[in-house]
């Protein structure tokens, strides 16, 4: 017997994405779009494939959104599967234990949601497939928490449903902690795993495998998303291939600008950087986040034209598709290094510059202007403002005036 | 680094230019005029140190761009040279002369970072430079760190982009909240997101609550839809009794009437429609046949009374015409009146006309008139008369003028004219003459004030020389005696003065140690052995004494005891100072011996000094002695030296004096030649002066112009007399030619009178009349004609209308015979209508007569056909004639309605009796008592009304709470107020780091002048106060620092008596000084090799005195590095020569 079924997790189903800096409201709508449309396209293609179930190991929603439209939404999507006879097994992850719209939220009659408080085993009589799973009740989870899986069912295909983050990936506060090898230990044929939004196949004897989350959501969250398609034959898996979902996309782009100088060449870098980006977009809709490198004596003009630069990155962007958008851009190039003279009297105006900028009392008015603006913003606004070292500020500053000079 | 050589070849307008500057010099001034190509060499320098810019070069346009080239000569400070050409192009481009490619990193180091921009920012400087930087020390106001900022072109980049960063900065975010800066706009934003956000969320107990909501309001209608169904139920029942109850009643009536019909014969319904149509149809003919016969009857009687006028109708046409001609005569009637007094108006003008001209009346008159081609001729002939007398009167007033004029012209003048032609030949000869007059004049006045000036120039020399001449008569000593002589009384001078400084030391030496010995004597007892011998020897005398008196009273002994007593203590006391002052004895002696040598060395040397100055005194008066021939009283031989050089150049000025003088005196004799000539010239024009030669040429040259006035006034009179001579022969002619005309005139004069009806002799006047009567007679002689004519016409026209008007009385009216035409007309047009429309009118009766006797005929037929009919429905209804037949038919009709109404009512009864049989609804109708059922109907509708307007209600709430659940179900767009959300924060983060990074560069640049200064500030200040002070020429003696209110440094000006000023307190010329000099200073401070400062023009708004004072400063600062001013005024050159400095002036 041949069958296949859907793996996915992490859905964050309207979880808002970061910021675009996008002034043009038809730019935002198409992303915070996608985010509804990729769960849409995971059921339109569960249902297309045939497959005979759909596994979601967690994270339906994020944990502070308690909007009840967003529970209606998923519910109706989940009606379409039990429409079409295609049923769905489902854990709650650690955002979906916090959230309160999805403890009330009432599932069509064919949805397995794994209970809380032990572990579970659901039997799908006709294709002999048994699943285990426990849903986190709250954040907190017991140490115990594994324990509660059940043991293989003979002669039947063993699916162990868990929203973990393994032995604390890098990134991810540790939840569920276990490893590989505690996993391999219960004997099942597959862990449809959840929590950690980059898909990868952790180990295939047996399955181990995190299909990442359906939709990109931030520049950290780049290149195609999705869920997994897994086939099974005569009680055995046959294949695991990835299933691209996601209506919009987010890539880095790195322009290399090492020993360029002149303006037109600096561009024509900047272009081929986000063709590349954009060629990987598949023709989605694509946030681009921008990052010049490279030694360049157009250090400091970069530098303080550095706005005037996204603006153009910005237009080259729309010179590859409409909707290919350019969310920020970042100087990290460095100028070449200079004989300073650090004679403060010698009207060597960039050596001035930088014995200034290395002065204490200097890095002293940075952290004050730092902490004047920290503080009349919203809370966790400018975190990544205050992260940087005055150092770096002081330098930074110091190419700005290089540049504007 | 020196540029010491410059090659244009090929470059701009040069093909091959060379510059070269001199390796000493402070300063080098370019000079060239505009459009020599200073600017050119400007950029030529740029071009040789940098290379040429990509691109077309600026100062290409003459040559191929890729032969330009630029050479040049470069000495570096470490004592290398670089002698370079160099090409346009990207790569090697420095070569040496042979066209070697040269590395040109010794170039590259020089000039350690310095690219082509900072070049001409930092070591160029041009007029509006300097003046703008004059400006910017204003602005900074002082404060010094701005106002050093202000002095260097890259610090002050520097603070300018302090100053953009700041405001860009504070347009961003400043911590004191505003709502128009973006951040506030964004943070704003973000909170309104935030509260939008809360406000879109639906949560599950609103979800819940909404739910519950739709529920209660489905339940509430339909409670209220099931109450109003019952209702609606009941209301139908009554209205239904109420709305059947008078159709039962109808039913039953109508069943009793039929009862009371009785039986009658069925027939069908076609045979009785047949029978009443018949019956009815017999009437209506027997009734027509009635108004026939007495339409008859009336239509005789009317043909009886008419009577028709046939023979007028027969003479209809001629009637008719004579009709129309009614109008045209009453014109004619009208008409003839107003002619005949026309005529006779235009008969009394020509009666009157007749009697002007004496004729007896207007048919003589008419019978007398000439043709328009006579009288034409006659007035010719009259006009010519009178012009001929016209003209001959102009004539002669004409000539009387002319004859006037020759009068005047000929009256007699004063002096004889002559031409002044060769006199005028003859001044110019002295043009030559007067330029040399004029020369010696100015000349005469050089030669005075030189002489002056050399007079001066030697009383100013010391000694000073009254007398030059006498001077240059004098022996006066050589200059190479006298600078022996200096030599000799300098060595002299010299030996003296060592030896009098050898005297002074000597005496000040012995001077000190006499005051070391009184203080040796003074600080000591002075006990010397002598003094303490002394005292031993009185001291025994005393003893002696005392022995003496041993034996002596009493008093005695003791007096002379404690004498002894007494000098026994002072010598024992002398004995113990000497004793212990030995030492200080021992010393006090040694000075005293040395003071006794050094007192002899004194004196030793006063005699060698006094030898000395002898000597020098001896050579003194030798030196003076070489001036006693001259009889100048000199002063040292060194300073006469110098006197002797002036006296010579005074001497050479005197002598050049000298000649000029010569050569006045002999300009003076050529002058007075020609004076002489000019005053004989003069007496010749008949003007008697006397001065000097240039008086004497212009009063020559005022007389030559009031001759050539007169002579020109005398060519004039003769002219005008010869014109109005030939005038005067012009008239005779004219005159003769007036006779000749009037005599023709006067020979046709008769035959034209004749004509007129005048006399031959008739006066023009007498002509003139007669013409302008018989002008008149035309009018009235036309208007005589047409009158005439008109009458004749109407006339002929009234007897033609009487003609017609009998004949036709004749024909048809005889009694109207005897009236007037238009009567009869009129009468005839009347009668005749009448009888026309007689004759119509019996046409008209005989026509329906006819048509009634068809009528009658047709309805005779149609009785006839009835007849048959009524006969079988009488048979058929038992009727025995037409009357009972139209009763039985009227009992038929009753019984066929009765039976249609019943059937009507029944129908109805079904159709509103909701489907209920006669029998149920009159059983329902015993239910209700039909008084109070309106009663009961009108309360029951009114509650129905009331629970159908509360179930519309509950419908709506339901609908409402239905859309409600709906909309939450599809959600507030939360997803978008987040995202709202999420993009004002990145907003925030966006400006936030834009703005601290602009608020950190601008503090850093403002710490970094700071920096600057704190460390540039002492040695900077006192460089360019130096500087400052040579430029202001000593008005100031430098530059300070001082601190205003806000406790800040400012730089002030300090002036010699320790008084400062301000920047805001200087003058704007002192402003650009400071500029400059600190711009200077600032240079001098650059750490490695000392890059040429070039100035373009720099000194363009300067006076002569500040040009000066500028030069020595820019000539100060050239001595440490290469100082190159470009300019194109020849006399900022002229003041550079003047410094006493080594300056090198070049010409373009």
């Amino acid at each position: 017997m041949r069958f296949q079924f859907i793996h996915a997790a992490d859905l964050h189903i309207d979880s808002p994405f970061a910021a675009l800096g996008a002034k043009d409201a038809g730019v935002a709508a198409t992303f915070a779009a996608a985010g509804r449309k990729a769960v849409e396209a995971l059921i339109e293609e569960t249902i297309a494939s045939g497959a005979r179930f759909l596994v979601i190991a967690g994270d339906v929603f994020d944990g502070d959104w308690k909007d009840v439209s967003t529970g209606l939404f998923f519910a109706r999507q989940l009606g379409k599967l039990e429409r079409a006879g295609v049923r769905t097994y489902l854990i709650k992850g650690n955002h979906d234990a916090e959230n309160v719209m999805s403890r009330r939220l009432d599932y069509p009659p064919g949805v397995h949601l794994f209970e809380t408080r032990k572990g579970q085993t659901a039997l799908i009589e006709d294709l002999r497939v048994a699943l285990h799973g426990r849903s986190f009740a709250d954040r907190a989870v017991p140490a115990d928490f594994l324990a509660g899986y059940a043991q293989p069912r003979k002669g039947w295909l063993n699916i162990g449903v868990l929203h973990t983050s393994l032995d604390g990936s890098a990134g991810h506060d540790p939840y569920a902690p276990c490893t590989v090898q505690d996993l391999a230990r219960f004997g099942y044929d597959y862990w449809a795993l959840g929590h950690i939004h980059a898909a990868s196949v952790v180990s295939q004897e047996p399955w181990v495998v995190y299909p990442g989350n359906i939709q990109g959501r931030s520049p950290r969250e780049t290149g195609p998303k999705g869920a997994m398609r897994v086939t099974v034959e005569d009680g055995r898996i046959v294949a695991v291939e990835p299933m691209i979902l996601d209506a919009a996309r987010w890539a880095l782009a790195r322009a290399e600008l090492g020993g360029l100088e002149d303006e037109a060449t600096i561009a024509s870098a900047i272009d081929a950087a986000l063709a590349a980006a954009h060629a990987q977009s598949d023709g989605r809709p694509l946030a681009v986040r921008l990052t010049l490198t490279g030694v360049t004596s157009a250090h400091a003009r970069l530098m303080a034209r550095a706005e005037e630069w996204r603006d153009e990155a910005r237009a080259l962007g729309f010179r590859l598709a409409e909707d290919c958008w350019v969310e920020s851009l970042r100087v990290e190039t460095s100028a070449p290094l200079a004989v300073v003279s650090h004679d403060p009297d010698a009207l060597d105006v960039p050596g001035l510059l930088t014995a200034t900028a290395q002065d204490p009392a200097f890095l002293t008015d940075i952290a004050e202007l730092v902490a004047s603006v920290a503080g009349k913003a919203p809370p966790g606004v400018l975190e990544a403002l205050a992260a940087r070292t005055t150092a770096d500020w002081a330098s930074r500053a110091r190419d700005l005036l290089l540049g504007a000079r | 680094m020196r540029i010491e050589r410059l090659d244009l070849a090929p470059y701009g307008r040069f093909s091959d230019r060379r510059l070269t500057f001199s390796p000493t010099a402070a300063l080098h001034v370019v000079l060239g005029a505009n459009e020599a190509g200073k600017t050119t060499t400007l950029e030529a320098i740029s071009d040789l140190l940098f290379g040429f810019p990509h691109g077309t070069a600026k100062y290409g346009f003459q040559h191929d761009q890729q032969l330009l080239r630029v050479g040049g000569s470069l000495a570096f400070a470490d004592g290398t040279r670089l002698d370079v050409v160099r090409r346009k192009g990207r790569l090697n481009t420095l070569m040496d002369a042979t066209g070697r490619v040269v590395a040109d990193e010794p170039l590259i180091r020089a000039m350690a970072g310095i690219d082509r921009e900072a070049f001409a920012s930092e070591f160029g400087l041009t007029s509006r430079q300097l003046r703008r930087g004059g400006e910017s020390l204003l602005a900074a106001g002082g404060k010094l760190a701005e106002t050093l900022a202000a002095g260097s072109s890259s610090l002050s980049a520097l603070s300018a982009a302090q100053k953009a960063l700041g405001e860009q900065a504070d347009a961003l975010f400043t911590p004191r909240r505003a709502g128009s800066k973006p951040f506030y706009l964004a943070l704003e934003r973000h909170n309104d997101a935030a509260k939008a956000l809360k406000a879109a969320v639906v949560d599950p107990s609103e979800w819940k609550a909404a739910e519950t909501a739709l529920e209660e309001a489905k339940l509430h209608g339909l409670d209220l839809r099931d109450r109003h169904r019952a209702l609606s139920a009941a209301v139908a029942r009554r209205k239904r009794a109420q709305r059947v109850r008078t159709k039962l009643a109808a039913l039953a009536q109508t069943a009793e009437r039929l009862a009371a019909l009785g039986a009658l014969p069925d027939l069908p319904a076609t045979t009785l429609t047949q029978a009443r149509d018949a019956l009815a149809a017999d009437v209506t003919h027997r009734k027509e046949g009635e108004r026939l016969t007495a339409e008859d009857i009336e239509a005789a009687r009317a043909l009886a009374d008419l009577s028709v006028n046939e023979k007028l109708i027969a003479a209809k046409t001629a009637v008719e015409a004579l009709t129309r001609q009614i109008g045209a005569a009453e014109n004619f009637e009208r008409d003839l009146p107003h002619r005949l007094a026309e005529e006779e108006e235009a008969r009394l003008q020509l009666d009157a006309i007749a009697r002007k001209l004496g004729v007896s009346g207007a048919a003589a008159l008419l019978a007398a008139q000439p043709t328009d081609a006579e009288l034409a001729r006659a007035g010719e002939r009259v006009k010519q008369r009178e012009r001929a007398q016209e003209k001959r009167a102009e004539a002669l007033r004409q000539r009387g003028e002319a004859q006037e004029k020759l009068a005047r012209l000929d009256a007699p003048r004063a002096g004889v004219v002559s031409d002044p032609s060769r006199l005028k030949r003859r001044l110019e000869s002295f043009d030559a003459a007067l330029e040399d007059a004029k020369a010696l004049d100015r000349d005469r006045a050089n030669l005075t004030r030189d002489a002056r000036a050399l007079a001066e120039a030697a009383l100013a020399l010391d000694p000073a020389v009254a007398d030059l001449d006498a001077l240059a008569r004098a022996a006066l000593p050589e200059e190479a005696e006298l600078a022996r002589r200096a030599e000799i009384e300098k060595a002299t001078e010299q030996a003296l003065r060592g030896l009098r400084d050898k005297l002074g030391e000597a005496r000040r030496k012995l001077a000190a140690q006499e005051a070391d010995l009184a203080k040796l004597e003074t600080l000591g007892s002075g006990a010397t052995r002598a003094d303490w011998e002394a005292a031993r020897t009185r001291r025994e005398a005393a003893f002696d004494r005392l022995a003496a008196t041993l034996d002596g009273p009493a008093g005695l002994r003791e007096e002379r005891f404690e004498a002894v007593r007494g000098l026994t203590l002072a010598a024992d006391a002398l004995a113990e100072r000497a004793l212990v002052d030995a030492d200080r004895a021992a010393r006090l002696q040694g000075a005293r011996d040395e003071l006794a040598k050094r007192r002899a060395e004194v004196a030793g040397l006063e005699t060698v000094v006094a030898e000395a100055e002898a000597r020098h005194a001896h050579e003194v008066e030798a030196s003076r002695a070489l001036w006693a021939p001259s009889g100048v009283a000199p002063h040292s031989p060194a300073k006469m030296a110098g006197w002797r050089r002036s006296v010579t150049n005074l001497l050479i000025r005197r002598a050049e004096l000298e000649t000029r003088r010569a050569g006045l005196d002999a300009l003076a004799a050529q002058v007075e030649a020609a004076r002489v000539t000019l005053a004989a010239w003069l007496t010749e024009a008949g003007v008697t002066f006397e001065g000097p030669f240039i008086a004497l040429h212009h009063s020559a040259r005022d007389r030559l112009k009031e001759m050539e006035a007169a002579w020109l006034a005398a060519q004039q009179v003769e002219i005008a007399r010869a014109e109005v001579e030939k005038t005067l022969a012009g008239f005779t002619g004219a005159l003769a030619e007036l006779d000749a005309t009037e005599a023709t005139v006067r020979r046709d004069w008769p035959a034209a009178m004749a004509r007129l009806g005048l006399r031959p002799e008739a006066a023009p006047e007498e002509a003139q009349a007669a013409l302008a009567a018989w002008g008149e007679v035309g009018v009235p002689r036309e208007k005589l004609r047409v009158a005439a004519d008109r009458i004749e016409k109407i006339r002929d026209g009234l007897a033609a209308f009487e003609a017609e008007a009998a004949a036709a009385v004749a024909a048809a009216a005889p009694d109207l015979a005897g009236f007037a035409g238009q009567q009869v007309a009129a009468q005839l047009t009347l009668r005749l209508a009448a009888a026309e429309k007689a004759a119509e009118e019996r046409g008209r009766l005989t026509r329906e007569g006819a048509a009634r006797a068809a009528r009658r005929d047709a309805m005779e037929s149609m009785r006839a056909a009835l007849g048959q009919t009524l006969a079988n429905a009488r048979t058929l209804l038992g009727a025995e004639d037409d009357m009972q037949l139209e009763a039985a038919l009227a009992a038929q009709a009753t019984r066929a309605e009765l039976a249609g109404a019943e059937a009507a009512l029944r129908r109805d009864l079904l159709d509103i009796g909701d489907g209920l049989d006669e029998a149920a609804l009159r059983a329902e109708q015993a239910e209700f008592d039909p008084a109070s059922l309106e009663q009961e109907i009108a309360e029951a509708e009114q509650a129905q009304a009331r629970l159908w307007e509360d179930y519309k209600a509950a419908n709506e709430a339901e609908t409402a709470a239905e859309g409600r659940l709906k909309a939450l179900a599809a959600g507030r767009d939360a997803v978008g107020a987040a995202r709202e959300r999420a993009e004002a924060a990145g907003e925030i983060a966006d400006i936030a780091e834009s703005w601290l990074l602009r608020a950190a560069a601008a503090k850093l640049a403002a710490r970094a002048i700071e920096r600057h200064r704190a460390a540039a500030q002492d040695p900077l200040i006192a460089r360019a106060g130096e500087l400052f002070a040579l430029a202001t020429g000593g008005s100031f003696v430098g530059l300070g620092v001082d601190f205003d209110a806000d406790d800040q440094p400012v730089l002030v000006g300090r002036r010699e008596d320790g008084k400062v000023v301000k920047p805001e307190g200087l003058s704007e010329g002192a402003l650009d000084q400071l500029y400059l000099s600190l711009r200077l200073a600032l240079l001098e401070r650059r750490a490695g090799e000392a890059i040429p400062f070039i100035g373009d023009d720099l000194l363009a708004s300067f006076d002569d005195e500040r040009t000066s004072r500028a030069l020595a400063m820019l000539a100060e600062f050239g001595a440490g590095r290469q100082t190159i001013l470009f300019t194109h005024h020849a006399r900022v050159a002229e003041l550079a020569r003047k410094l006493p400095r080594d300056v090198d002036v070049l010409e373009m």
